[in-house]
């Protein structure tokens, strides 16, 4: 795969984000850096709780509800600095600079509803040059349906999963949006389903040199699609990398036991090895290594959280190795 | 009909012949029955003890449906089914007294299948005493067994489910099971909700407990990866019919399907230089089947002959339910 450049328009810095409960504040996620470049498809992977979701809201100035706070570090997209914006400023720039795509389909959209309303409110908040009817038309084209009346006449119930994440895709390009942020987009879907619609984010992304920021728990899917990838672990990315060398060898021992654990199609050999035991609560984050519990690497060292080392080939990871 | 076991002495655990299930679809002012989904039909398997079987296909395919059949939750519309040598279909039902529990089943989603009022204690005394497998004295030694075969410490019994992540969850349904000493295990989806390091210690505690406990399981999963490592044989299902099956390693890598090779073919792999490729279209609704093969809106091999409906043939060792299977030399 070619070598992505330029300058980033996405970039985030020392992000941590935490939740105050009563008396105290609970970090979820603790110094979150990463950078989208343009035209590329990032993979952000993790298991769940691990705040990957949390960090994909936050790019779009979103923090958990009750009780998010933002305990350091800044989202810059473009020249904007997110967490400095005014409500109405996010507004413009949510769907117009930065739009996203959810897990579930069928959650996302209002089922009371037809298709073609619900299409047609983002423009009710977004003044554009362009005729609305007709840009939903070219997009619903774009993303492979070509039934429109019938479509946009349709309630959500009455379109099968596959259909509904197209037309949610569909929407959040309305705006022509620069970034794409895709959170679990495929998870819910059959994997006949998951290939056109992981092909149809692909074209779409060269067609418009779009970034995407793929979320997901799942490896194959990364190695398949994403150019870069960032493995987060209970609250921390501990390995950036690019997807190549991820996959011939992967640096910190999470990213190791990810690795093992996984069956794939191609591997015919392979035994699937777990990772012992589980992923800690943010609650009992402590100084040490987070993964030195289910590390068998683990050693002295490891009392002390290791710090992101940057190595030559442009990776970096979080561990004393 | 003969299958790639058919050749064996011993009584296989399960058989299942031309099994149906539908479900009648009613409407209008006097309820009566317009047509009928047909989410099993004329399915026809065979497990064998200690064997781990896989059924897989897309979601809808009918799938979670013959599992819930086999473990007698649903009615039947026709179709024989014997377990341990023995016929359990009585009319429309099965018989549950031929189980004599020992089929038991581990369902999808571990957070809606445990009582959130019960303690672990509870939910796991409850079946062991009303079937007398053990009395009140030893249940609580027993529980605790159980417990340690899942990989739980004992004191975990007096908490409730809420305290428990989804992997601990599905333990506790895995213990659930097993306490019955069961010899088949219809496990519908267990590990589709949990995460990957999850998962993979799931899998290995029902490898294990294989092991231990000569079960058999009926995998229903729609990861193909997974049942890959996991199973030792494969059925695969479309739109209510059995469209392939064999052994899982054959099937995998020379299928004879064009279904099987499409599903196959959409799985993203970790080899990057092999891209998965796209099957078009979109599974057929129940209440809308075209004639003949329920595939062939979406095959590349489809011809006239099509518009039949396929029987299950036996090739190169396998059954195949289509009028052009491919060839093993076709793919090389």
């Amino acid at each position: 795969m070619k070598s992505i450049q330029g300058s980033p328009i996405l970039l985030v810095e020392d992000l941590s984000i935490g939740i105050k409960k009563s008396d105290q504040t609970i970090a979820l996620t603790d110094g979150i850096s990463l950078q989208l470049l343009p035209g590329e498809i990032h993979g952000l992977i993790g298991e769940s709780g691990c705040g990957k979701s949390i960090t994909s809201l936050a790019l779009m100035g979103l923090l958990p509800e009750p009780g998010g706070v933002l305990l350091s570090g800044r989202v810059k997209l473009g020249e904007n600095d997110i967490f400095t914006l005014q409500e109405d400023q996010l507004n413009q720039l949510r769907g117009k600079k930065i739009s996203m795509i959810f897990q579930e389909p069928f959650a996302a959209m209002n089922p009371l509803i037809r298709i073609g309303d619900q299409m047609l409110e983002v423009f009710e908040y977004h003044q554009t040059e362009f005729d609305p009817d007709q840009k939903i038309r070219e997009l619903l084209n774009e993303v492979g349906l070509t039934d429109h009346s019938r479509i946009l006449q349709s309630y959500p119930h009455e379109l099968s999963g596959g259909m509904l994440q197209r037309i949610i895709i569909a929407m959040s390009l309305l705006l022509d949006p620069d970034i794409l942020i895709a959170d679990e987009p495929t998870t819910a879907l059959d994997v006949t389903v998951q290939a056109q619609i992981m092909n149809l984010i692909v074209r779409l992304r060269n067609q418009r040199k779009m970034s995407v920021l793929l979320i997901s728990h799942n490896i194959s899917l990364m190695a398949q699609y994403a150019d870069r990838i960032s493995v987060m672990y209970a609250g921390q990315i501990v390995e950036d990398n690019s997807v190549d060398n991820f996959l011939k060898s992967p640096k910190h021992p999470y990213s190791l036991g990810l690795m093992e654990a996984i069956p794939s199609l191609d591997r015919t050999d392979h035994k699937i090895k777990s990772i012992p035991g589980q992923v800690p609560e943010p609650a009992s984050f402590g100084e040490e290594c987070r993964f030195i519990d289910r590390c068998s690497k683990a050693f002295d060292r490891c009392k002390v959280m290791p710090s992101s080392k940057k190595s030559e080939d442009g990776s970096s990871y979080r561990c004393h190795l | 009909m003969s299958s790639v076991n058919s050749n064996k002495m011993v009584e296989s655990l399960v058989k299942v012949r031309d099994l149906q299930t539908w479900f009648p679809v009613k409407s209008g002012l006097l309820g009566r029955t317009r047509h009928y989904i047909k989410a099993v039909d004329g399915v026809s398997l065979d497990i064998n003890h200690g064997e781990i079987v896989a059924l897989v296909g897309e979601s809808g395919c009918g799938k979670s449906t013959l599992g819930n059949t086999l473990s007698g939750l649903l009615p039947i519309r026709s179709g024989q089914f014997w377990f341990k040598g023995k016929q359990a279909v009585n009319k429309n039902h099965l018989d549950h007294s031929v189980f004599e529990n020992k089929s038991q089943i581990i369902f999808q989603d571990p957070y809606s299948c445990l009582n959130p009022k019960h303690t672990v204690y509870e939910i796991l005394s409850f079946p062991l005493l009303h079937h007398k497998i053990c009395d009140r004295r030893s249940v609580k030694d027993y529980i605790a067994s159980l417990l340690g075969k899942v990989g739980m410490p004992p004191e975990y019994m007096d908490r409730y489910p809420h305290a428990f992540s989804g992997g601990q969850r599905q333990r506790i349904s895995i213990a659930r099971a097993i306490g019955m000493k069961p010899e088949l295990i219809i496990c519908d989806e267990i590990v589709s909700s949990l995460d990957v390091s999850i998962q993979a210690q799931i899998i290995e505690l029902l490898l294990e407990l294989r092991e231990q406990l000569g079960l058999a399981l009926l995998f229903i999963a729609h990861d193909l990866s997974l049942v890959r490592t996991i199973s030792d044989r494969l059925y695969v299902m479309y739109l209510g019919k059995i469209v392939e099956s064999g052994k899982t390693t054959d099937v995998l890598s020379d299928p004879l399907h064009p279904y099987t090779r499409a599903l196959i073919q959409s799985v993203p792999t970790l080899d990057r230089t092999k891209p998965p490729v796209v099957l078009e279209g979109e599974v057929p609704s129940f209440s809308n089947m075209p004639k003949g093969c329920s595939f062939q809106n979406r095959c590349p091999n489809r011809t006239e002959a099509c518009l039949l409906q396929p029987q299950p043939s036996l090739q190169q060792e396998r059954e195949v339910s289509c009028f052009h299977p491919l060839t093993i030399d076709s793919q090389k």
